[in-house]
This record gives C-alpha cells, structure tokens and sequence, in this order.
C-alpha cells in the first residue's frame, strides 16, 4: 500500500462545520473536520455512530437535504471545485462522474421498480451522450465488471431477485459506471454476512487498482479498515480526534479514544474467560455539545483543561495528527508525576 | 402473472358472493314486514301481496331464486315502485352519477395530485400551504354545508344579480344536463375528494423522498424533475392508486348529498329512497350494485398494482 | 424557476376551463320548468305550471295507490263520476246525473259522453271492471275496505262469495247501477275519490299481457281520461302532463304544460321558487315561513284534515283507568307544541273530528261537538291524576313507555310530553325509538303502550273519523269498546234522517271524547307559499293541491 501523497490532494476539507436545524434545536454533527484524499489513496474514516462520518461523506457530495442539513463554515474542494459554495447543476455534473457513493443498506439503496440494468445506464446516459443501446451494454458489461454472472439476464431483472450481496455490488455498479475519481463507501459491507464482506472489499479494491480511484472508506470496524487503508482518520462527536498512515495509528496510537476502539477490537485466540473490552459512556448529544473535548467525560487520562477547552490538533509528522490535551508539553509533567507515562495499552506509543 | 390474475378474480367472486347472500338474509331479518303501511291490511290482502312477491316461499328458496336472478343481472322488482324492476331504475339512474363522478374526478385528481406533488417537493411553500388549507378545509366543511352555501349564494343571490344586470343567470339552482348546472355539483363533490387526494399523494410522496434508493439518484446525478418523474412518482403511485380505486366506485354511485341538494336523479338519490321508504328490493339491488363497483374497482386496482410494480408479478412466479 | 412556470400554466390551464364552464350560457335545464321573465311575446302567457312533488310516485295505478305522491299524479290524468268543486261540495263529471232510490241504497248513475285519451268512449263497463278488480281477493288492493258498503263487496274481497255476487251492474254502456247495504250520505263523495276511478278493461288486460304490474308503470302503459295526460316520465326526475284533448270538459282547462318535479330537498325546493322555477312552494319548516313571509309572498294555510293524537294501549296497566287518561290529556300544552316545536300552523285539537268535515246536512261538524276539554289545563289534570291513583290503589304514580319513529319530529314531541308529564303529574315515561316499519309493526301487534299515530280523513263526512272507534271495525287499534258508542255508531250507519244521523254522531264523539281511549294533539295545517304568477290554484282537504283550473298571469 504504497502512499501517494505526492501528487496533488483530489479532496481537500478544511474545519468543515456542518449542523442540523430540527425542532430540538440545532444538531452539531461535524464541528470542524480537516482531511484530504489523494487520487488512487484510500482513506478510512474510521467512528460510531453518530460521530458525523456519514454526514462528512454526504457532504462532500452535498446529498443532504438543505433544510434542515446547513454548511455553517469551511470548505470542501473536490476536483478544483469549492462544493459548499457550488450550485445544482455544478453538483449535478460531479454527481455520478466525479464522486460516487456506495451505501450502507444494499436492500433499500435500488429502486425497486426499475430493472437494475436501467439503473446503471440511467448515470451512464446522464453523462455521456451516448445511444440508448450502447449506454445498455455498457450496463451489462459493467455488471460483468462486478462479478455478478449473467450479466445480460441480470440487467434485465429487479433488485428484488438479487440477493443481499448481489444488490451490493448492483451499488457498486451505479456508482462506478462512470469511472469517478472519487469513491465514497459509506459502510458498504456492515449489512453483509461475513463472506460476502470479504468479497466486496476485494471488488472494490481491485477497481481501485484498476482505475486509480481514491476511496473514502467509512466504517466503525477497525478489523475492515486494516485490509483497505493507506490513511486513517478517526472521528469523535463531530471531529477528527486523530488521523495518519494506517500503520501509525495501529502500532503507534495517541489519542486514547483511538486506544480504546483498537481495544475494543476482539481478537482470535484472547482468553475467553475475560469480558470484552469496552469504552464506558456513551457520546455527547450534539445539541448542545461540550465546550471542552467531546470524549473528556470516558477518557481515563481526563484533565481538567479536556473539559473547559478543545484541544488543538498537534502535527506529530509524517501526516500523523492528533487533537489531545495529553499532547501538550505542560501535561507530560502530569503524567511523569502520576506514573509511567500516558495511556495503559501495551501497544500505546506515549508523547513525545 | 395469470396465477395473481385468477386469485385475485376468485376472491372478487367469493366477495361478491358474501355480498349478496349477507345482503339477502339481512333483508330477511329486518324487523317489520315490508308492505306494512299505515292503514292496516287485511289478511288476504296481505296473503295475496305476499304472492305476487313470492315472499310466501320458505326462506331457502327465495335465497336461491334471488341468487339466480342477480347472475342474471335481475335484481328484483320494487316493492314500493310496483312493477318497476330495479335493474332498470338503477341503469336509468346510473349515467347521471357516473356523469357527475366523472367530472368531479377529472377536476380533482389531476388538480389533487398536483397540489400534492408539489406541497411534498416543496416542503413549508406556498404549495404545501395551499394543501394544508385545502385538506384542512375539505376534511372539516361538510359537503351538505358547502353545497347549501354555494347553492344560495351563487344559485340565488348572484344569480339573481346577473339576471336582473346581464340578462342570464350564472348559476342554475339545481338540476342537471347543462354544463352550467354541473359546475356546483361537480366543484362541490370534486372538492371533498380532493383533500383526501391531496393528503393521500403528499404522504406517499414524502414517504418515498425519503427513501434510500431517492438518495441513490441523487448520487448519480439526476436533476431534481428526473428524480421525481422516474423515481419517486411511480414508486408512489401504489397507496394512491390504493385509494383512487374505492374513491372512484363510491363517486360513481353518487353522493346521495349533493344528489338530493342538486335534484340529480342518480344512484346515491336512488338509495336513499329506498332506505327512507324500506323498499327492501331496491336497497338489497343498490347495496349489490355499489358492491360489484367497489369489487370490480379493487380488482382494477389490483391489476394496475401489477403494472405499476413488476415485483408483483414475480413474487407471484416465484411461488410454488 | 422554469419548472414552476410548468406547474403553474397547469393550473392556469384547470382555471382556464373552470372558468369557460362558468361562462357558457345558454341551454335549457333539464329542471325546472320556464325561467321568470319568460319568453312569452305581448299578451300571450306560457301556460306551464311547475309543481314539486318532492318524491318519485310509486305508482299510478288506482287500483293500487295509497300515497299521496302517486296521487298528485293520478288525479290531474283521471277524471271519475263525480267531482269536488273549489268548497268541496260534490258536482257531477263522467257522471252527468245520478238516481237515488229513497232507502238510499240503490244508486244509477247516468254517463255523459266522454273518451279516454285514445279516442275511445268511457263507458259504465270501466267502473264495473276497475271496481270489480280492486275488489278481486287475488289482487290485493289495499283500499278495499272502503267499498265495503257496496253490497257483496266485502264477502267477495274476503273471498266468501264470488263476484257475480257484487251489486255493482253496467245495464248499458252509460249507465251504471250501485247498490248499497247501508245508507250512507258520503257515496256520491266516495266516487270523486282515485280508487273510484275507471280503467280501460281492455287497455289494462293489454298491459298486464305484455308484463306483469306494468299496467301504469310508464306513460305508455295509461289511459287517461282527466283534464291531463302523462307525456314524459323521466323516472327519479320529473314528469310532464300536457292537456288532454280528449277530456270532456277541455275547454274549461287554462294549462297546456304540468312540469311535476321530484326535489328532494328543502331548501333547493325553495330556492328554486323564489328563482321562478317553481309556481308554489311547501313551507316545511318554521324557518321557511319566516323567509316567506319577510319576502311578501302570498302563504296559504290549509287543513289536510289529519288529526294527530296519542294513542294509548287500553288493557295496559294504568291506561284501563279513564282518569288517568285524561290526566295525560289535560297536562299537556297543545298551543305550546305547535308554536314553538311543529313551528306551523296547526290548530290544537281537543276533539277528533277535523274541522272542514261537513256533516251530510252541511254542517260543520267540528263547532257542534265544541271544544270537549281545555287546553294545558293544569289544575284539572292534577285533579284527575288524584282521582285516579286512588281508583288505581296507587301511592305512586306509574311510569309509561313510549313507543315513537325515529324521526326529529317524534323526538320532540316525546321530549315535550315527558317533560310535561313528569312536571304536572309525576309520571315518568321511557322513550323507544324504532324505524318506521318496525315501529308499524309493532304497533299492528299491539306491542306498545303509547305511541303517537294520525288520522286522515277519507270522505267528506265525520263517520270517516268515528267508525274506527267501534268495536267491531277492522280499523279499531285501540280495544276501544263502549257499548253506547256502538249503539250511537251503529244507528248513524243505517238510518236516513240525517239530522238524527248527525246528531248521533256529536253524541258519539262526545261520548268517545269524555272516555278519552286516544288523546287529540292537533289538527294538522300546511303552509305553502303561492307564486303571484299564478291564478286560480288551491289547495283542499281532500283534492291536495289543485291546480287544474289554474292559470298563469304573467
């Protein structure tokens, strides 16, 4: 996994602010997000639920309904244009041929009453001005490209006569059919069984190969994010908390909240007798969001600056970032005083 | 495809059935003898009725020679209306009701689905607002109260106003057979159904625009009308067409309301004349009649869920 | 936005129509007869008449028809022996003349020449037949019982004898000979009536071939021989009667056109009045009448001659004791109903007989019997009330169960007698509500202990409205049984000196009145606006609305 951060970023976000205006009041859900994505690189966008990545992603492509989703500040720039600045039609030419997406529910994403083949050649005609039948057989070809067999009787069949799997990878089929540069997978595989997991994730990445596509993966699985990610960037309640090269925040993590989520993670052969490991707490509610750093209230390391202020995010090199109290050269006195050094996971990498 | 077709056509039947052998025996057992009237009959009077009606019969036969004539299309003869054989009544009746059903609804579900449309799109613009009003009014102004309104304000007093300045008058009283005595009747009628028009394409809308695979469009690209003209109305077109079927058959057997108010001789004035002078026959022949409309109604309705949604068809195939 | 100028010129387009539908004019309605401010050139006036029926006649057949609706169109299109002028004095029609023997029972009835609408001459043999047949034990007529002082005529209806045993004969094609088994002055009155009126033998024979009960079921399937002939019968919807040329007496008739419309409701029939589409109007409502009356229109108030009463279940518990009827009686406040309930013109009744019945010596009936009891008299129920709980051996007084339709009318009428009751004598009462069948039938079974019922009148005579009091009559719902009444009644019948006959009868209500078996309520008045377009129309106690030798003005 070689990593192209040399050439020019495909995808520059810079303190993205995004917030939802309901009837309780308004919903923070990103609070200022900063990453970019370099074409043929992907980048995990690793968080649980609720912790903003799919409205990040969604944003990118501007797929929230306006009201009541509001870009309140920063910027997005795809492919040299400012999307939060950006107007229908603009959106709508880099929809479908620039950006795609691939979603989570494979069973909801097709409509039901359209012949999948129609719904690939629907984005093919919409770019490319192209006969209907030449658009057709692009259709069918790319569902060969996706490995579902027949392609020719499948193009003519309805999503409700392809299995789980197969809809998937129907997803994927939309959403490349123009060969973008961009590849949004917002938790393609969490819906799938095991085996089929592993089979998308191969597809998608010999497309990638393929094609040279940068790939945002968005997921909660740490275990996923290992097999597809040259990047990583972990959100917490609306923020990057830390972000680097995949190998660095596996064997060299900061933040704790990231600790905590590589711990959390089972492996084959721990001992069974001792109870999974779990983060205590449960995120904030973005309504009214903490003034201090979100995960202050379940870190074992909390100060009382976590709580009154957000931390800022410390550059530890080589595109390695974290936003973390502990990071500051004044908590490393806290820390030698209170024991050896910050954090308790064996694999932790400590300040510098 | 054809097994739906015939289990759908076998369950219309088995209703049908139900139907009419419900509506016979609780014809039966209504209390009071029918030709009770007020001055009282004497017994061979009553004896001969009686046989001229075949009600001397015993209870199992007359059901089987009721049945007999309904398939063959007799629905019996009044009881009050002698002679008059209410197959007969209701055809001459029924060209009046589908005439004014027909218009109302070419007035009201186009207009209802567009406002419908256009309030889910729009979500808080003027179009929704307009439908909230609508529905807001449809729902709770009875359509005898808008009908007695209209019918003075605009049959009388206006009328009489343009009578006396422009020679004419605007807007006959009652009636029908001119394309002005149909505008109230038609308007009225036209506008009770089109609040439940509008809610009921709003809602569907606004259930499908939030559905993932709209997103999906989104994502490709798609102009807004493109989403909406291939995505979300045919996948919306199911719980409206739902609705459409039941609400055309009872349009089609008169609103028996703005029948009376407007003296339109129709099916709905028809009922209720048989149920105000317990003519059983012809409330048995009318219950039947709307019954084989909604049925039949239903059944296009189900044969155009088939059209709209091709899973339908398979699910069907797939079956054992 | 581009998209939204497509939905708008949409609906520009929905307005568009919407509105050209507005703007056509021109077209005649297929209701309502000529607009006001007609066409009619210098001097010459449409003479259409529009008339609501309000409902579809069931049927115009006189043979069968009890309902007024199917009268309103079976007496403009038949005209019988005899006739009622505009006092309801009878006069002569098919009839030119008639005989009577002196023990009058026999009488011979001379026809004039007149035809059916066809061209055929009416003759004796329509009667004979008509008579005969809706006397016929197979067809059922429902008016049977009114012949039945024709001799033969009720053991042949009830299927005891055979028809050669009815004293009806036809000598000749004009003359037709009755002959009677009691004296009765009212028959000549009888014969005016539809169920009296001739049929065609041959015509009917025709019909009933082609169809069973098709004889005047349609315009096609009648022959007339009125002032008026059916010309369209649009079925639910209206009907119109044009002049009959062939009527004996045409000469006297004005109108060339009778719109009769079936306007259901109400106020779309007012409505269409005070537009012109309709030359009279029923006031049916308080409501109207005021509307009416503030407009300036000319109301008529008429009796129909029914006289609503209360009717009581005799052999059931306190109501066998007279007393306590005429507590019921004396509590309740007539005047009070009818003004501020019924909101119409009906008078309070404090006897049975309606007033306009003349007797046979051209008295009013109703002034000799007088007044029979007061009217909300307070202090004389309460002393009733007394009299009877002691002759009851009752501490209490008892509760009463009161069987109505369930129609607004009723409703309120029961409401107001429960409440007046319960206020002046402590009776409670329990109100039932059935539909209208059901309740006639349980009424016929005599399953009821009170309930409200109406008389009309079916002859000019007070023997119409007494008769059913006697014991033995079929009409008798009450158990009513005295035998001084039933000596009074029965010499009525049968004797010829009509001022005895007259008197007998005042003795009788009276009798009938201080024994109190039903208590009279009201005698029932219309009300009905008259469009002053029209000349010569009235309305009577026993013709309806006529308007046969109406004219229009203007």
């Amino acid at each position: 996994m070689a990593d192209d951060t040399s050439k020019k970023p495909l995808l520059v976000v810079k303190d993205l602010q995004v917030s939802f205006d309901t009837a309780s009041g308004e919903v923070q859900a990103v609070r200022g997000v900063s990453f970019h994505v370099s074409p043929g690189e992907t980048l995990a966008l690793v968080g649980e639920s609720g912790s903003g990545k799919s409205v990040t992603a969604q944003t990118i492509m501007r797929l929230n309904p306006e009201p009541p989703a509001r870009i309140k500040a920063g910027s997005v720039m795809l492919d040299g244009v400012e999307v939060t600045k950006a107007d229908d039609k603009t959106m709508q030419d880099l929809r479908g041929k620039t950006v795609g997406m691939v979603f989570q529910d494979p069973m909801t994403a097709m409509n039901p009453t359209m012949r999948v083949g129609r719904q690939i050649d629907e984005v093919v005609l919409e770019h490319n001005k192209i006969a209907n039948s030449e658009a057709w057989e692009r259709a069918v070809r790319i569902i060969d490209a996706v490995r579902i067999p027949n392609a020719a009787d499948r193009a003519r069949q309805y999503p409700s006569q392809f299995s789980g799997g197969m809809r998937q990878r129907g997803v994927i089929g939309i959403s490349i059919a123009n060969v973008p540069k961009l590849l949004i997978a917002d938790e393609p595989t969490t819906a799938l069984d095991v085996t089929i997991q592993a089979q998308i994730i191969d597809l998608l990445l010999s497309i990638q190969k393929e094609e040279r596509m940068a790939m945002i993966f968005i997921t909660h699985d740490l275990g996923v994010t290992a097999q597809v990610a040259h990047r990583i960037a972990v959100m917490y309640a609306g923020r990057i908390v830390e972000q680097g090269d995949a190998h660095t925040i596996y064997h060299h993590p900061v933040h704790p909240y990231t600790k905590g989520l590589l711990k959390s993670v089972p492996k084959p052969g721990q001992d069974r007798s001792v109870d999974l490991y779990a983060i205590e707490g449960a995120p904030p509610n973005l309504i009214d969001p903490p003034k201090g750093c979100a995960f202050s209230p379940r870190c074992e390391k909390c100060m009382r600056i976590c709580k009154e202020l957000q931390p800022p995010a410390t550059d530890l090199g080589h595109g390695h970032v974290c936003s973390c109290w502990l990071l500051d050269p004044r908590a490393k006195a806290v820390a030698d005083a209170v024991g050896a050094g910050a954090g308790t996971s064996s694999e932790e990498g400590g300040a510098r | 495809m054809l097994k739906y077709i015939a289990k759908r056509f076998g369950y219309s039947i088995l209703t049908l059935w139900v139907l009419i052998t419900v509506t016979f025996f609780l014809m039966h057992l209504l209390p009071g003898d029918p030709f009770v009237g007020d001055k009282p009959l004497s017994d061979s009077v009553k004896a001969a009725i009686y046989a001229r009606y075949g009600l001397d019969q015993p209870v199992y036969i007359q059901y089987l020679r009721y049945m007999q004539n309904v398939l063959h299309g007799d629905l019996g003869s009044s009881l009050i209306y002698s002679g008059q054989s209410v197959t007969n009544m209701i055809s001459a009746a029924f060209p009046y009701s589908a005439d004014l059903a027909l218009r109302s609804l070419t007035f009201a579900i186009p207009t209802g689905m567009l406002i419908g449309i256009m309030a889910a799109l729009h979500r808080g613009g003027p179009w929704d607002t307009t439908a909230l009003v609508i529905t807001a009014l449809g729902v709770s102004i009875p359509s005898f109260v808008l009908a007695s309104i209209l019918q003075y304000y605009l049959g009388v007093v206006f009328s009489s106003w343009t009578l006396a300045n422009w020679g004419f008058r605007a807007f006959p009283i009652s009636g029908w057979g001119t394309p002005q005595q149909a505008i109230l009747p038609c308007f009225i009628l036209g506008f009770s159904n089109l609040a439940e028009i509008i809610r009921m394409t709003r809602s569907s809308l606004l259930e499908v625009s939030g559905q993932d695979y709209i997103r999906t469009a989104k994502a490709k690209g798609l102009s807004e009308r493109k989403i909406v003209w291939r995505h979300i109305l045919r996948n919306s077109l199911c719980p409206i067409i739902t609705i459409l079927g039941p609400l055309i058959a009872s349009c089609l057997t008169g609103s028996f309301i703005i029948e009376s108010i407007f003296n339109i001789p129709g099916v709905g004035k028809f009922m209720i004349m048989g149920v105000e002078t317990s003519d059983y026959m012809v409330t048995a022949g009318s219950t039947i009649f709307y019954g084989v409309l909604i049925v039949g109604a239903n059944f296009i309705v189900d044969m155009l869920y088939m059209v709209i949604d091709p899973n339908i068809r398979l699910y069907d195939d797939k079956e054992a | 936005m581009s998209r939204n100028v497509t939905r708008k010129s949409f609906l520009g387009s929905m307005a568009a129509l919407g509105a050209l539908g507005l703007a056509a004019c021109g077209g005649t309605s297929t209701s309502g007869g000529s607009d006001s401010g007609g066409s009619g050139g210098a001097g010459a006036v449409e003479q259409v008449f529009n008339f609501n029926l309000g409902s579809e006649p069931p049927t115009a057949n006189s043979l069968q028809a009890t309902d007024l609706f199917s009268y309103y169109l079976i007496r403009p299109t038949f005209c019988g022996l005899t006739r009622l002028d505009e006092d309801n004095n009878v006069e002569p029609d098919i009839a030119e003349g008639w005989d009577v023997s002196d023990d009058l029972l026999t009488y011979t009835f001379y026809l004039r020449d007149a035809k059916w609408s066809n061209g055929d001459p009416v003759t004796s043999n329509d009667y004979l037949f008509a008579w005969s047949k809706l006397l016929d034990p197979e067809y059922g007529a429902p008016y049977s019982y009114i012949f039945y002082d024709i001799e033969g005529a009720a053991e042949y209806n009830m299927g005891e004898a055979d028809v050669s045993a009815l004293g009806i004969s036809a000598p000749d094609d004009k003359t037709l000979e009755v002959k009677l088994v009691n004296p009765i002055p009212y028959f000549t009155f009888l014969c005016t009536q539809p169920m009296f009126f001739p049929i065609q033998q041959k015509f009917f024979e025709d019909c009933e071939a082609q169809g069973e009960n098709t004889y005047a079921s349609d315009p096609d399937k009648i022959l007339s021989n009125g002032p008026f002939m059916i010309d369209t019968w649009e079925h639910n919807s209206k009907i119109v009667l044009k002049k009959n040329p062939n009527y004996w007496d045409v000469d006297n008739i004005k109108l060339e056109t009778v719109n009769l419309l079936e306007v259901a409701d109400n106020n779309t029939n007012y409505n269409m009045f005070t537009a012109g589409e309709l030359d009279i109007a029923s006031l049916t409502s308080g409501d109207l009448e005021d509307r009416a009356k503030e407009a300036g229109y000319d109301i008529r108030h008429t009796s129909t001659g029914a006289t609503y009463y209360i009717l009581l279940k005799l052999d059931s518990g306190p109501l066998a004791n007279a007393n306590f009827r005429k507590a019921l009686a004396y509590a309740i406040d007539r005047q009070s109903l009818i003004t501020n309930v019924l909101r119409s013109s009906s008078q309070p009744a404090l006897s049975f007989t309606s007033p306009d019945i003349l007797t046979s010596d051209g008295q009013e009936f109703h002034d000799l019997v007088g007044d029979c009891f007061k009217d909300a008299d307070v202090e004389g129920a309460k002393a009733a009330m007394e009299t009877a709980l002691k002759e009851l051996g009752l501490s209490e007084p008892p509760t009463l169960d009161i069987l109505i339709a369930d129609d607004d009318e009723d409703r309120t009428k029961a409401a107001a007698f429960q409440e007046t009751w319960k206020q002046t004598l402590g009776v409670e009462c329990n109100i039932s509500a059935l539909p209208r069948k059901a309740r006639l039938e349980k009424m016929h079974n005599g399953d009821y202990q009170v309930a409200f019922s109406a008389w009309g009148p079916d002859y000019d005579d007070p023997m119409t409205y007494l008769e059913m009091f006697m014991s033995n009559s079929s009409m008798n719902e009450t158990g009513y049984e005295n035998a001084e009444f039933d000596e009074l009644m029965e010499d009525a019948k049968t004797t010829t000196d009509q001022a005895k006959r007259t008197d007998d009868m005042v003795q009788a209500e009276k009798t009938l009145m201080s024994d109190m078996p039903i208590i009279p309520l009201y005698f029932a008045y219309n009300d009905m606006a008259v469009s002053n377009k029209v000349e010569g129309f009235y309305s009577k106690i026993f013709q309806g609305e006529n308007y046969i030798h109406a004219e229009k003005i203007a």
